[in-house]
Parts: structure tokens; sequence; C-alpha cells
């Protein structure tokens, strides 16, 4: 057996003329809780549908838990449970039903189904709604319906696409804990894609920034907002014909490199003198320099992604549609 | 184990979501039998209460025999005018559906009788074809000849006097009377109703299998539940398969359910227990063969509305060309080759053939169902393909 859980090389997968996924290299170690992190139509999706051979690699390898994608599919994905963006429980079967179903896709002995099935409602703290049907479940319960869905086979890799996609904070905060408990008591390395920084930031041990298909950025959520700024990030905004001499006065004045975007200027700070704010405001003041906000704060994750993109992800995540359901109908 | 275990627990899956949705599901299949053979079954078979008006010149015993022989049967509602001009108003109003003139001397003791004469609305074909044939069984039982005279149009000259219908009413009919003596050789029944019925079954089994298996593949592709049994290590067939099944099953449901309300309307099934073994059959070939066309809709095509678009445009022409509301013999001669050409056809004469006839010839039985067999056949390797490329 393989250290890794998920190894990736050099993967590629092109729709027609599109490159969705772009030579994603990666390894996922046992036991980890990794983040995709990246806007819609990043590649996030298309990766997770290759290693679980819904999607054919245009090229390159991918294996899990030692075994190739390809050419073993079904160990793949006997070692792989799935959480998918769209929340797919069976609406009109209960609790209990939609996790019998599954025990018997996988083939279980029905005793041990059985036992699976009081142990993951108890997991999810579902058991009082064993017998209800999913569909009369809140957003909430349904997602962690689905994720203890996909353990009912102890896998030892969970992939959830986008799982709070759509929740509000308590459930959100919620399911995070489920994940990390299942991270943690059962040793189950997590996989997940996200485009919400601070899920990322929460949850994972590492992130990979990926972006048009490419992995742009991988490490820790600290050493990727370190890699910014050791110490803090000075963040001015004004309008569009002022940048410039505000760039140069602040280059001038406390020798320090800035980058602008838009009505954004962004200044990094290694360390803090005392009142630094307050001295880059009023040497502004003093160039006459008008301004509409400055603020200064610890790098960030979002920090990160706009350093790497070039663009903020809220930007980009901006068109998403809340509600998956209402994706669904779109198409 | 293996691809049966997962088609098992997939149709399992199915039949619980029916199960769920079984006061649904009843309705829907209870809605077309019940419109089709408690109205259209029972519709122009027989006439109730059809409201007539009888100018009787005669007021003799026979006279008044006569109107209330016409009237005993329930078909026919009389009301007595005795002006023979009012009850022409009242047939040019629409008020009645014929006018009946009993001439003067119609009870007299003599061997010949006067001609009647009937002044028939004939814009509705069903209520005057069965006035006639009412009138003419009582006049016949009466020993008199009728003589009737279409008004085709209300707005045409509706006033206008028959010029021969006085002399003519005067005349006296030496005809010989006769009756006419009906045998029925193989029918049970010779009511629309009971032809109808089989038509109606076979139909049920075919909308029911298309909608069921079908829809549920493309719901199932729609929300994504298609990817949860993917990313299983089930056989991808079994998918198929149990869509089928239960799509088999649930048309064969709706199939007796439309069997039980014609045979409460009064249906038969002269062949006995044999019979129901046959009709059995031929719904699940039926069944087997649509649902295929079903899977292969449901496997190509993302959105329900063209489903439905497409679905209709295949079933509906094979409705009507197979023969299940009116005789395939009564199509136009460029449209039989399609009847013929029509797995359904096939079908619906079987069960036809047992439930009216009360068996089936050997011959026939093995034409039919080789046929239904094929085209079942046919249909399954085709949503094997559709569904082995878009799923790989």
């Amino acid at each position: 057996m393989s250290e890794y859980a998920i190894e990736v090389y050099d993967l590629v997968k092109k729709f027609n003329d599109l490159t969705a996924v772009d030579g994603i290299t990666l390894k996922i170690s046992k036991g980890e809780i990794f983040g995709l992190l990246g806007p819609n139509g990043a590649g996030k999706s298309t990766t997770i549908n290759i290693l679980l051979h819904l999607l054919e690699p245009t090229s390159g390898k991918a294996l899990v838990g030692g075994y190739d994608i390809v050419k073993h599919s079904r160990e793949v994905k006997k070692l792989i449970g799935l959480v998918p963006q769209e929340t797919v429980v069976e609406p009109e079967l209960t609790a209990e039903a939609n996790l019998r179903l599954f025990g018997r896709l996988y083939e279980l002995p029905e005793d041990e189904i059985e036992r699976k099935i009081s142990e993951l409602l108890k997991l999810a703290e579902l058991s009082e709604f064993r017998y209800k049907l999913a569909g009369t479940f809140s957003g909430g319960m349904q997602r962690r319906l689905a994720v203890v869905k996909a353990l009912i086979h102890d896998p030892s890799i969970l992939i959830l696409d986008e799982p709070t996609v759509g929740l509000d904070v308590q459930n959100r905060t919620a399911l995070w804990n489920l994940l990390k408990k299942i991270n943690r008591e059962r040793g189950v390395t997590i996989l997940l894609t996200t485009q919400y920084l601070e899920e990322a930031d929460m949850l994972c041990n590492r992130i990979a920034i990926i972006d048009h298909g490419k992995i742009k950025a991988l490490g820790t959520p600290a050493q990727l907002k370190q890699s910014i700024s050791k110490g803090f990030i000075i963040e001015i905004f004004a309008e569009q014909k002022y940048t410039k001499d505000i760039i140069a006065l602040i280059k001038r004045k406390f020798r320090l490199e800035s980058s602008v975007s838009g009505d954004r200027i962004t200044v990094n700070v290694s360390e803090d003198p005392v009142d630094f704010l307050g001295k880059v405001s009023s040497e502004l003041e003093k160039e006459k320099l008008p301004i509409v906000s400055i603020s200064m704060h610890m790098p960030t994750l979002d920090d990160v992604f706009l350093k790497i993109t070039g663009s903020s992800i809220r930007d980009t995540a901006n068109n998403e549609v809340v509600s998956p359901t209402m994706r669904l109908r779109g198409r | 184990m293996g691809i049966l275990h997962d088609t098992y627990a997939l149709y399992i899956r199915e039949m619980l979501i029916f199960k769920k949705n079984i006061r649904t599901s009843i309705g829907r299949s209870l809605i077309f039998p019940l419109v089709l053979i408690l109205l259209l079954g029972n519709l122009g078979s027989t006439i109730r209460n059809l409201p007539a008006a009888v100018v009787n010149y005669d007021n003799g015993v026979a006279s008044i025999n006569f109107m209330n022989a016409l009237e005993s049967s329930g078909e026919i509602s009389i009301t007595s005018i005795t002006n023979q001009h009012t009850a022409l108003q009242m047939l040019a109003n629409g008020d009645v559906a014929f006018v009946l003139v009993i001439p003067p001397g119609f009870s007299a003791a003599s061997a010949s009788k006067p001609n009647l004469v009937v002044y028939i609305d004939s814009s509705s074909p069903i209520a005057s074809a069965s006035a006639i044939a009412a009138l003419e069984q009582t006049a016949q039982s009466f020993g008199a000849k009728l003589a009737t005279q279409n008004i085709a149009s209300r707005t045409g000259n509706s006033q206008a006097q028959p010029p021969s219908a006085a002399s003519g009413a005067l005349q006296a009919n030496n005809a010989p009377s006769f009756s006419m003596y009906t045998n029925y050789t193989y029918g049970a029944s010779e009511s629309y109703k009971d032809f109808l019925i089989a038509g109606i079954v076979i139909m049920v089994t075919a909308f029911g299998s298309m909608w069921s298996g079908g829809i549920s593949l493309l719901t199932d592709r729609q929300f994504g539940n298609l990817k949860t049994f993917l990313v299983t290590p089930i056989n991808r067939m079994s998918i198929l398969f149990s869509k089928m099944a239960s799509g088999i099953t649930q048309s064969m449901i709706s199939g007796f359910i439309a069997l039980g309300v014609g045979i409460l309307d009064g249906g038969i099934v002269a062949g006995g227990a044999m019979g129901w073994i046959w009709i059995i059959v031929f719904m699940f070939l039926s069944a087997f063969g649509f649902s295929g066309i079903a899977t292969i809709l449901g496997a190509r095509i993302n959105k329900i509305e063209v489903f439905s678009l497409i679905g209709m445009a295949i079933t509906m022409p094979m409705w009507f060309l197979s023969g299940a509301f009116l005789p395939t013999s009564t199509l136009p001669n460029f449209m039989q080759p399609f009847s013929i050409y029509n797995p359904m056809t096939y079908a619906v004469d079987a069960v036809r053939d047992v439930m009216l006839k009360g068996f089936i010839s050997a011959a026939n039985l093995l034409f039919y169902s080789t046929i239904l067999i094929v085209f079942g056949a046919v249909m399954a390797v085709l949503s094997y393909i559709a569904f082995k490329q878009t799923m790989g």
C-alpha cells in the first residue's frame, strides 16, 4: 500500500477545446484534510470526477490508495465515499432506507447494514429521524445524511464537492465539526473542494489553490499566508486616478512596494512599527491625496488568492447561484 | 450476487418511491381507463331519453300502444304534439331529435297499415342511427313500414314540408314485414365497450411503462442521484435493468387497474383462466418493449418537457394505429401499412381475441408473441447502447 491516500501525476482533462484540468500533480497523505480551493470552473469538480472515474482523464495518471483509478476503478470506488455537490439524498425514502440502499449497492451483508445504519445516524445526530422521509429534512440535515451515507462502506477517503454551499452559518459550523470528527475518530482522509476561503482556512490541513486547471499554490493555510507577508497587509481604496501617486508616495516615504488591482492598493508590511497606519494616512493627507478607506490586517487566504490569481475569489464567485437546486433547473 | 443483486437493490428503491407516491400513481393510472372506458366505452353504444315529438293523427288503441312500445325501452322520451307544424318547429330548434307522424287510420283493423313518417335530424349520427333502429324495430312489430325524411341542415329550409309526406302517409303498405336474426359466431359481446377495453388495457400498460422507468432515469440524471450510484462499485447496467423492471411492474399495475375498471363496468374475459394468463403475458410483452423506448429517451434527453413531447409523439400514433379505439380496417388505405408494422396492433389483437372470442389460435399466439418479443429485444438492445453511450 502506498503511503499516500491520493496521488495525482500530471493530470490533464480536455473537453474539446477547453482544458479543464491542465497538468495537476499532487499527493495527499493519509489522514489529511485537503482542500481544493478555487472559483467556479477552476477544474475542481473535474479533478474529483476523474478520481471517481466518472470521467476519463485525457492524459496523466492518478492513484487512490495505490490503485490506478482507470485500471482498478472498482477497488478505488470501494475506498472512496463521495458527497456530491448536488446534495443527493433520496427525498422520497426514509433516512434508514437511504442508508440501506447504499449499503446494498456496496454489497454489505444485511446485518452489517443494520449495524451501520444505527451507528451512522447517531454520528449525524439523526437517530430520532430514522423513519422520517429525507425530503422533509432541513438543508443541513440532508447534508449530514449525505455525508454519513458516503461512509456506509467504511471508506478510507471521503470526497466532498462544495460541501457547504447554500448552508447557513450554524449548519456550516455543524458540518465542519462533523467532518473534523470523522477525520479524527475514524482516520478518514478528507478531500474537499470549496470556494469559501474561511472554510479552507478553518478545516483544511493543506490547501491547493487551483485556477484555470492549474495548481497555483500549495501548502498549509499558515504557509500560504506567510508567503504573502510575514507581517501585516495595508489595504487602501482610492479613486483610480490617484492610485499611481499613492503607490509612488509609499515607495518614496516608506520604501515599500505596493500592488494595485482596480481601486485597491495592497502594501505588504513585514513588521509593524508603532502607529504605521497613522503615519501612512497623515502622509497621504499632507500630499492631498484623497482616499476612500485605509485598513490594516493579518494576511488572509483572500490576500493569497488575490496575489496568485490577480482577482479576489469573491469577485469571481459573485455570479455563483446560492441554491444548488437553482443551478440544476438552469441546466 | 453481482448484477442481479445490484438490480434488485435499485429495484427496491424504485418501488419504495413508487409506494411513497402510491396515491398519485394509482390516481394517474385510474384517470385514463375511467375516462376512456366509462365515457368513451359507454358513449354511443346505447342512447337514453332521446327527446322526440309524436304527432298522432290516429288516436286509436294501436297508435297509443305503438307510442308506449317506443318509449318502453327507455331510449326515447316522447312528447305528444297535436300539430305537425309545431313539432317540426321543435325539430328545427333542436328540442327534439326526431318527429314521428302517425297517420289517421293506423289503428283501423285493416290488413295493411299506412306509412309512418319520421323527420329526423341527422346532424347527430349516433343519436339518429339509434333512433332509426328503435323505430324500425317497433314499426316491424306493428307491421308498419317507415318512411324517413332527413333534415340535414337546421339552418336550411327546415320549414319546408315534405311534399310527398301527406300523400305517402296515406298510401297502403303492402310490403311484407320481416325480421332479422343476428348470430354472434365468435364474439361474446358486440358492444363497443368490450371492444375498447382490450385496447385501453394495452394502451395504459404501454403508457405507464413509458412514464415510470424513463422519467425516473431522466430525473436521476438531472438531480445527480445517478452520480451517487455510479460511484458505487455496482455494474452500471443494473441501473438500466432496475429502471426497466420497475417500469414494467408499475405499468402492469396500471394495466390491471384499467382491466379492473373495465370489468367493473361490465367488461368480460371470455377466455377464462387461460385467458387471464395470456392477458398478463401480452401486457408484459408490451410493457417490456415500451420500457425499452422509455429508457432510450431517459438516457438521452435532458428535459422532462422534451421527454413528454417525444414520448407523446411516439405513443399517440402507435395507439391510434393499433386499433385500440377503432378496428384497423377503418383506417384509410395509406395508414393501414403503419398499423401492420406497429407492434402494439398485435398486443391489442391478442388481448381482444382472449377477451371477446375467448380463445387465441396457436398460430396467432406464436405470431403475435414473436413480433412483440422481437420488438422488446430490439428496444432493449437499443436502450443498452444509448445507456452505455451516456453513462459510459
